[in-house]
């Protein structure tokens, strides 16, 4: 008696089975939008994040080239970054320690202490407070000295003749004549392996990977402050005296030019007025000029073009 | 060349093909019954539901018709010899089992009124018991599926998310593509399970409250009958 109703129902049932295995068969695939990849790249510890800026789909800068010149330098645990503007490290024979000068020169009289901070703008280029020129050109920089020096720095005007490049080319000026000729040519060919990632419109600056937004490197990394600590205290020969360290301390303000060469005459900014503490500051300077030029990545040049140098013997030597 | 067409074979046909049929084939066994178990429940139930609500809408135009011919004044004894040709049901079947146990204590020549109104009225309840029960019957089917039904189907989706959970542990691969039919597989059961019961619950509820006032309304009219009985052997004796 249950008949009539067991067919309805098998046949609906069939139906619905039907139409479902038909109309259902296909799900549609989920539509799993593209999310926009976001490019990570390991950067050194800086004080400041900063993204680099760069082409999205650029070819990460080699910023840690194994046979990166800055290893030459000093036993800094990381490499330095930025091997664009490396000029050859000169590997200095460390010179006989200098015998404390009987009859100091007439050192110049520090100034009254500039703001030593580096340029801390988040603009694209920060530059340091008093000069306005982001990139002196050689003329430029030899018309500004003379209103730039103040007049109780008996300083001559050696900026000149530093070789300067025209326009801040990715690849270093000449190497000075020295014995690592073969490392401007591993340079070169490192060089030349990075530069088809450069960005189209800034052909003077490498691309790396990065946001389009992203903001140039503008500060000195803590490497790169750490690679030229080490590198300054290989240069450095520190008076041999049995005083205390603190007598040592001396701040040297260097300046310099966009190819890491000195523009002018390293300026002590601090020292201890002392006969001790006069060695010490002649002893930097020394430091100083036997280690220029300076390697450090020029797109940060307007953060070292000045840049203030501290010599202390707790520092660099771990005393 | 073999090897080119394997790999086509394994690209093209992942695993991910979650069209309902191929579910069901790609599942394990006990989920296949389960879901085979469930399918037939819910054929059965939906014939149950199918003839119930044709039973019922019949049985109440039958008592509408006959109360109407009853209380119309017709004279039972043509009623019952237009009646009892046939196999009555409802309303007509105690009519007819009342009258016919009527005729036969007075062709048998009885003559104890308390002993008719004893035997008509046992006659009446027996009729109305066996209606009731023919209203009521596989009615329990639908109250069984409708509480079974989820239980089934989880049991279906549990065996086969673990089965599924079994596949991805021997493949060592936790890709989505691994692990989602096996437990799209396992979730029709569920699905299967709540479209068996969800109809049958309703429709138990619905049903059995039409038979119980079917039941109720033939209580009513054998009630009555058997006081138009009993006042008929007061008035004979």
């Amino acid at each position: 008696m249950l008949r009539p109703g067991l067919i309805v129902s098998a046949i609906v049932h069939l139906v619905l089975i039907g139409w479902g295995a038909i109309s259902l068969s296909a799900f549609e695939p989920l539509d799993a939008s593209d999310i926009e990849a976001v490019p990570i790249e390991f950067v050194e510890i800086d004080e400041i994040s900063t993204t680099p800026l760069g082409l999205k789909d650029a070819e990460p800068a080699e910023e840690n080239a194994p046979n990166d010149p800055t290893e030459v330098v000093a036993e800094t645990p990381a490499p330095a970054p930025e091997p664009p503007a490396e000029e050859p490290v000169t590997p200095t024979p460390p010179p006989p320690p200098p015998p404390p000068s009987p009859d100091p020169e007439p050192l110049p009289v520090p100034e009254p202490p500039e703001p030593e901070a580096l340029p801390q703008d988040a603009e694209a280029i920060p530059e340091p407070p008093p000069e306005v020129e982001p990139i002196p050109e050689p003329d430029q920089l030899a018309e500004q000295e003379p209103p730039e020096e103040t007049p109780e720095t008996p300083t001559e005007v050696a900026a000149v003749e530093t070789p300067l490049p025209r326009a801040r080319p990715p690849r270093p000026a000449p190497a000075p004549p020295t014995e690592a000729t073969e490392f401007s040519d591993e340079i070169t060919a490192l060089l030349d392996k990075s530069k088809p990632a450069a960005a189209p419109a800034e052909s003077d600056k490498q691309a790396t990977i990065g946001a389009v937004t992203g903001s140039p490197f503008t500060q000195l990394s803590q490497n790169e402050i750490d690679a030229l600590r080490a590198r300054l205290a290989a240069c450095w020969d520190i008076p041999p005296t049995r005083v205390d360290p603190v007598e040592l301390r001396v701040k040297v303000k260097v300046f310099l030019g966009p190819d890491g060469q000195l523009t002018r005459e390293p300026e002590v900014v601090e020292y201890r007025p002392t006969q001790i503490g006069q060695v010490a500051a002649e002893s930097a300077i020394r430091a100083v000029k036997r280690c220029a030029p300076f390697t450090l990545s020029p797109e940060k040049y307007a953060s070292w073009k000045e840049i203030v140098m501290t010599f202390d013997p707790r520092d660099m030597f771990g005393g | 060349m073999p090897i080119d067409g394997v790999t086509e074979a394994v690209l093209i046909s992942p695993a991910g093909d979650i069209s309902l049929i191929s579910l069901f084939f790609q599942a394990h066994i006990v989920v296949k019954a389960v879901i085979l178990g469930l399918l037939l429940a819910s054929v059965w139930s939906w014939a149950i539901i199918v003839d119930k609500t044709v039973l019922y809408s019949r049985t109440r135009r039958q008592m509408d018709r006959f109360e109407k011919v009853f209380w119309s004044g017709q004279s039972l004894e043509d009623l019952y010899r237009s009646l009892s040709g046939r196999t009555p049901s409802g309303m007509a079947s105690i009519f007819v089992a009342a009258m016919r146990e009527w005729k036969r204590s007075f062709e048998a020549g009885a003559r104890s009124p308390i002993g008719l109104q004893t035997r008509i009225e046992k006659v009446l309840d027996v009729t109305i018991n066996r209606e009731t029960d023919k209203l009521e019957r596989r009615l329990l089917f639908l109250a069984t599926v409708g509480s079974a039904g989820p239980f089934v189907g989880l049991f279906g989706t549990v065996w086969g998310i673990m089965s599924s959970f079994q596949a991805i542990s021997a493949s060592k691969n936790t890709s989505l593509a691994v692990v989602a039919p096996g437990i799209a597989e396992a979730l029709l059961a569920t699905a299967l399970g709540l479209l068996a019961a969800i109809p049958a619950v309703i429709a138990y509820n619905k049903l059995s409250n039409e038979a119980g006032r079917i039941g109720q309304r033939l209580e009513g009219f054998a009630d009555e009958f058997s006081a138009i009985l009993s006042r008929q052997i007061d008035e004979r004796v």
